[in-house]
């Protein structure tokens, strides 16, 4: 009896603990909402941005298939007596010495005719790419049956070590992105294994390949794989990576680019 | 039992007097429930037109990149007239040149006169071709997107066809 009274007596704070509990409900779900609410879409977002750059990759490899160029180092179309093709000077280029070039695999010797199809293929990736200033790239033509590369180019966006402490407690000297100091690089790596290996540490990469066949009338020819590989400009693939042993890779002096530029123009307009 | 009874109508201040205390977190909870719901709602509306446009953007582009050679002008309309879309959209070409020092960006008062052309009439311009509300748009601060995916294209120079590089820009606004 005196219990019942008791109950009978404490309804209106079982009411208020009732609320209570209504209130932490409330307040867990608006917590869900809140949190589904700011991530919502960053999978879409995610996806579409894949697509986008993949779409990128893609396009850029068929623009360097499909693009004519001027045969001189001008970089300029109407400076120039011929153009051909960039894909058909590059074949012609390859099947008298197996080579791109005349220079080695990790040089472009600047006025050297020679060298005209493998500089070419250099200045348009440059040129396709440069609306993307933020994202590094390689691009290679990888002979399948010897397993060697004919042509490995690399571009990359140098990271400096900050000198004033950012007061990141971590990372107090964070690594800072020196915008438009770009570096590119030619480079005769010594197996795939070693590409493979500089490429994974960039994170998220897109890629787009085509397979092509050099073949003259006489031979078989030679399988090649023609690749793109592009992916935010980050610190993980620096200049110290790919000056080594395995990757041999030379900076391509832009200074000399910006020169031969100029008098090729200049040569041609005086003709 | 007088006692008892006093006891028992401690705290008695009416019907809604009485739940007073449990009455306000209710109300908070409601309040604080309607209020993330409405928040939520609003960001998912907002994303998913965002995410829309995305997806426009992506399928316009893929139209007209279908092919990765532009032969000429007449090729270029006839891709444009296959975009099947409710969305507002202009898409446009304009050089790619090799020497990167010549490039341009994407400005509201140059885009006109950097956009390919075949004759003075016939400019590489489609979805919304009028150069003048495309200005604006460029102008203005309205949510767009602007995709940018390189491509050739076959102009003619010196009289004769050159398959040349160029940049090609898809722009979706609701």
């Amino acid at each position: 009896m005196g219990l019942k009274n008791y109950i009978k007596q404490q309804k209106a704070q079982a009411a208020l603990v009732d609320s209570l509990f209504f209130l932490t409900i409330i307040t867990a779900l608006a917590v869900f909402m809140f949190q589904y609410s700011s991530t919502y879409g960053d999978r879409v977002d995610l996806a579409a941005k894949n697509l986008y750059f993949k779409e990128y990759a893609s396009s850029t490899l068929k623009t360097i298939f499909y693009s004519e160029v001027p045969l001189n180092f001008s970089k300029d179309i109407n400076n120039t007596d011929e153009i051909d093709y960039l894909m058909i000077t590059i074949e012609a280029d390859y099947f008298p010495d197996k080579k791109i070039g005349v220079s080695d695999i990790n040089t472009i010797e600047f006025g050297n005719d020679g060298d005209i199809a493998k500089f070419n293929l250099y200045a348009l990736i440059k040129s396709v790419m440069n609306p993307l200033p933020t994202y590094d790239y390689l691009f290679y033509l990888y002979d399948t049956r010897s397993a060697n590369f004919n042509y490995f180019l690399i571009k990359i966006t140098p990271f400096e070590e900050s000198t004033q402490n950012s007061g990141d407690i971590k990372n107090p000297y964070q690594k800072i992105y020196s915008p438009g100091n770009y570096k590119y690089y030619l480079c005769d790596p010594d197996g795939y294994s070693v590409v493979r290996d500089i490429v994974s540490g960039a994170g998220q990469v897109y890629s787009s390949s085509i397979p092509l066949n050099f073949r003259p009338k006489s031979s078989e020819g030679t399988r090649i794989v023609a690749t793109f590989t592009m992916w935010p400009a980050n610190a993980s693939i620096q200049p110290k990576q790919l000056e080594t042993a395995t990757m041999k890779c030379k900076e391509i002096n832009q200074d000399d680019e910006k020169l031969f530029a100029i008098s090729s123009s200049q040569n041609t307009v005086m003709q | 039992m007088k006692m008892s009874i006093t006891k028992n109508k401690k705290g008695l201040i009416g019907a809604i007097g009485d739940d007073l205390p449990s009455l306000i977190p209710i109300f908070l909870g409601l309040v604080v429930f309607f209020a993330v719901f409405l928040n939520t709602y609003n960001v998912y509306k907002d994303t998913s037109n965002l995410y829309d446009l995305q997806q426009e953007a992506i399928k316009i582009a893929m139209t007209l990149k279908a092919e990765p050679l532009i032969p000429d002008y007449n090729f270029f309309n006839e891709t444009c007239g296959k975009v099947n879309t409710t969305t507002n959209w202009t898409a446009f070409l304009i050089d790619l040149p090799l020497d990167t020092n010549k490039q341009i960006s994407l400005s509201p008062d140059t885009f006109a006169d950097n956009i390919i052309k075949d004759t003075e009439e016939n400019l590489f311009i489609c979805g919304d071709d009028n150069i003048e509300s495309v200005q604006k748009l460029l102008q203005n601060n309205s949510s767009k997107l602007i995709y940018l995916y390189p491509i050739t294209v076959q102009r003619k120079i010196e009289n004769v066809e050159h398959a040349l590089p160029a940049k090609l820009y898809v722009i979706v606004w609701s």
